[in-house]
């Protein structure tokens, strides 16, 4: 029997779950805290009590760096390494997309407010702001003339911490107060959803109040999806798209996807194909 | 499977099937705990960690 590790540093709903699928498809999962475990990274000896790990630590640092070492180790992981590096980091996101020729918003990058501001130039108003790491639109702003976009970026520079010295600026496109979330998984988008902004916000973000809503998974959507997917390494992700004047353009790509409220909507049990895929990472 | 609240002292009763990990408020304060431990013998809770700037999905 296929001995399946869910690596975690906070039980979501999303992963009791993938505990529950788990239990239904009678497939031995091993539980491990990464907050209250220590790794060993002399160690190169392979676990002998799994052999594919479902990686869900919500901290990006403790995500990696465990990776890193359970990598050497010789395990496989879902997602590995190298993707959540690219996926947990906009700008290297941006990069993997643009490298695959997938359509984005624009975006600068700059590491002071003065040159932030000549940037927001180039790109026009309304712009976004958003952090290089973090989520469920965590202190990502809307930026709509120079006199908002000089405050909010001072306040940033106040804010203590370097990750927030470099300032990832994006040309605003949305043409509606929605977006599109695919859940990829390996190589096909196995549900969408539209995310809208309630009406006291822009952003979508479910966490946010966004309202979540089945979006048929055309063979546009899908191909995007999964081209995206690909271009930061594949394995199971949230893709994120937006509708313009251009068509679908993807925006983020998110390596610890939250599928819980993909699946009302959707009705596709998403659990279970994350585990299905891991099993099948297993066997490879 | 009943827990103190280390914020308030309130009495918690752990939701079946908890594990450790999860997240539960206490009714009382309000406040985020998490399980740290579950045995034969009781749980072990603790106040939350508060999302850090590296956290999401």
């Amino acid at each position: 029997m296929t001995k399946v590790c869910l690596l975690y540093d906070r039980i979501r709903p999303d992963e009791k779950l993938l505990i529950e699928a788990c239990k239904r498809k009678q497939v031995t999962l091993k539980l491990v805290d990464c907050k209250r475990t220590v790794f060993d990274a002399s160690n190169s000896s392979k676990p002998v009590d799994f052999e594919v790990g479902i990686q869900r630590c919500v901290s990006y640092l403790r995500y990696l760096h465990v990776n890193a070492i359970l990598e050497k180790m010789g395990v496989k992981l879902v997602n590995s390494f190298e993707v959540a590096l690219t996926c947990g980091n906009k700008l290297l996101t941006t990069i993997a997309l643009e490298k695959a020729n997938i359509p984005g918003p624009k975006t600068k990058i700059a590491f002071s407010v003065d040159s932030a501001l000549e940037a927001l130039n180039e790109l026009g108003y309304p712009a976004i702001l958003k952090p290089l790491i973090g989520s469920w639109g965590r202190l990502v702003a809307l930026l709509k003339d120079p006199k908002s976009a000089r405050s909010i970026l001072e306040s940033w520079d106040q804010l203590g911490s370097s990750w927030y010295k470099v300032y990832y600026l994006q040309q605003y496109v949305a043409t509606l107060p929605r977006d599109i979330r695919c859940v990829v998984v390996g190589d096909r988008v196995v549900a969408a959803i539209y995310r809208t902004a309630p009406p006291d916000e822009w952003r979508s973000n479910l966490s946010r109040g966004g309202r979540a809503e089945k979006c048929e998974v055309s063979e546009e959507i899908n191909e995007l999806g999964v081209k995206a997917s690909e271009a930061v390494g594949g394995g199971v992700l949230g893709v994120d798209m937006m509708e313009t004047e251009d068509g679908l353009v993807v925006h983020e790509v998110n390596h610890n996807v939250e599928f819980r409220r993909t699946i009302a909507p959707t009705g596709v049990h998403i659990p279970y194909l994350i585990i299905d895929y891991a099993l099948g990472l297993a066997e490879k | 499977m009943n827990v103190r609240c280390p914020e308030c002292d309130a009495e918690i009763v752990l939701p079946k099937g908890s594990v450790p990990g999860e997240i539960i408020s206490c009714s009382e304060c309000g406040a985020e705990l998490e399980i740290v431990k579950i045995t034969t013998g009781g749980a072990e809770i603790k106040t939350a960690e508060i999302e850090g700037e590296d956290w999401g999905e």
